[in-house]
């Protein structure tokens, strides 16, 4: 049976450094996903992967074991983003022909249509508020930064980040209500939805 | 209390980043004692992962090389091969075979060095150092024994008085930031070197990519006699460093560089780019003003691949 991550991040604390390649390949993908959805851009997301790593490498002692090795990986990452876009004091942008590769963000609705979701994160996204629907989705869908769907909305970061922030609450708990009413919380439908329905 | 008294959307500002830094730390402490706290932020953590697709994400060619030579630089001595650290399994076997090759030039030398360097940064994990000295150690600077070379070590060890390997790291498991002259450690680190061939399109860009680099910052304030070993160390590092994309040695021009200087000029960071659609290296260096007495400004110089000749020589 393969190791658990918190096993590798108490094996590599105690001086085993092939427990750290075994972290870094089953996460690297995912790291450099929460980059690039924050940056927008593969240059700056991929600075800011090799820094989360880093940081691990320097403060893996530091990780308790209170939650799991991966949502405390995902705090470090976004701190990482946090930290370059500070240093560099620009915003994160979404750079030219990165751009290209995100889905069009002409309607969130045809967003969400054209993506891959899991069955029941599309029903729980369905169910919020147009407003933090479309927050949501512009952000964490399409990976447009905050201020990118600040001006795109018309409204301040701060509202967009309530919104946002809101929204995954709503979702969080309308997940768990699927998940109730399914009685399996194992019973996760993993494959993209039917095909993308664009709007002419 | 009930975890409750926690809302959700707390959770998503916490994972995101974006609570004051004194509620992200309110809610840190509260996580080992709230099993069902930690598990509502585990689930809001993958709902985002999910939601986001963030697990599909294609990186781009070389990601995985790149990755794999930067946290070898961070757990090694050598920058561009990691000669002290293990391998890492991140990258695909073509370019971790390359990798092995470019070391395996060097490896006698070096074996010894990086055997050491690994087990330091192994009693320091061990031991449980702070993180900002566990940081040090195993990063930054790199680690304790290698890189820097025999008669580098013996230079700043003889100059500041304190122990050849404090000396030879530039960093120090120990804190402060006293002189030189006192017997306190370097507070320079290795120059970081990548082979990335980032495009520059103009000066702007160059002033975005280098502006405010750790590397960099960490040097200044230096005072000038350990500037100058750190000068020398790094130098002398840099010509130990295995040739970068299109057989650029990543001290190839740094001579020219430093020739005309009367004050320390120390590499932070040496870079392949490609500025104005040519190759070239570019150098962060961290030197003195006229009259000053420590490290005060930092300058990037681009140089053409070629004949070194300067393409953009910016203060920043």
């Amino acid at each position: 049976m393969a190791a658990s991550d918190e096993a590798l991040v108490a094996a590599f604390v105690n001086g085993d450094g092939g427990a750290f390649d075994e972290l870094v390949r089953r996460h690297s993908r995912r790291v450099y996903g929460i980059c690039l959805r924050y940056f927008g851009n593969a240059a700056d997301a991929e600075d800011a992967a090799q820094e989360t790593f880093v940081a691990v490498l320097r403060r893996a002692s530091t990780f308790n074991g209170a939650s799991a090795f991966s949502t405390w990986l995902y705090r470090v990452a976004t701190n990482a983003c946090n930290d370059i876009a500070r240093k560099r004091a620009r915003r994160p942008r979404n750079a030219g022909t990165d751009v290209a590769q995100l889905a069009d963000v002409a309607d969130p609705d045809d967003v969400l249509a054209n993506r891959e979701l899991r069955l029941e994160l599309r029903t729980a996204l369905q169910s919020l508020e147009p407003e933090q629907r479309d927050a949501v989705i512009l952000h964490d869908v399409t990976g447009l930064p905050y201020a990118d769907i600040a001006d795109r909305l018309g409204v301040a970061v701060g509202t967009v980040k309530s919104r946002i922030h809101r929204g995954h609450a709503r979702l969080a708990g309308a997940l768990t209500h699927l998940r109730d009413l399914e009685g399996d919380p194992a019973a996760e439908p993993t494959d993209a939805i039917a095909p993308p329905t664009v709007q002419p | 209390m009930n975890s409750r008294a926690v809302p959700d959307d707390v959770l998503s500002a916490y994972l995101a980043d974006d609570l004051p830094d004194d509620e992200a730390a309110a809610l840190e402490a509260r996580l080992p004692g709230d099993p069902e706290l930690a598990g509502r932020l585990d689930q809001m953590a993958a709902m985002l992962v999910a939601l986001g697709n963030l697990d599909r994400a294609t990186p781009p060619s070389g990601f995985d090389a790149r990755l794999t030579q930067r946290l070898l630089a961070e757990r090694g001595d050598d920058p561009v091969r990691g000669d002290g650290g293990a391998p890492l399994a991140a990258a695909p076997v073509t370019d971790l075979d390359q990798i092995r090759r470019r070391r395996a030039a060097r490896q006698r030398r070096w074996v010894l060095g990086g055997t050491v360097a690994a087990a330091v940064a192994a009693v320091a994990l061990v031991s449980g150092l702070a993180v900002q000295e566990l940081g040090f150690m195993v990063g930054g600077g790199g680690s304790s024994a290698g890189g820097a070379g025999e008669e580098a070590a013996g230079r700043v060890a003889g100059q500041g008085g304190g122990s050849a390997e404090d000396a030879v790291t530039g960093e120090s498991t120990e804190a402060g930031d006293q002189p030189a002259a006192q017997g306190a450690p370097s507070r320079t680190g290795r120059p970081v070197v990548l082979d990335r061939e980032v495009v520059l399109a103009d000066e702007a860009a160059v002033r975005a990519r280098y502006r405010a680099l750790v590397e960099a910052e960490r040097l200044l304030a230096a005072p000038l006699p350990q500037a100058r070993a750190a000068a020398d160390s790094a130098a002398a590092f840099l010509r130990r460093s295995s040739p970068l994309s299109d057989a650029l040695a990543p001290a190839e021009c740094l001579a020219a560089l430093r020739r005309d200087s009367a004050t320390p000029v120390v590499p932070a960071r040496v870079e392949t780019v490609v500025y104005r659609g040519e190759p070239a290296l570019a150098y962060v260096l961290v030197t003195a003003s006229d009259g000053a007495r420590e490290l005060d400004r930092t300058q990037v110089e681009i140089v053409r691949a070629g004949d070194c000749s300067t393409a953009l020589s910016l203060r920043l």
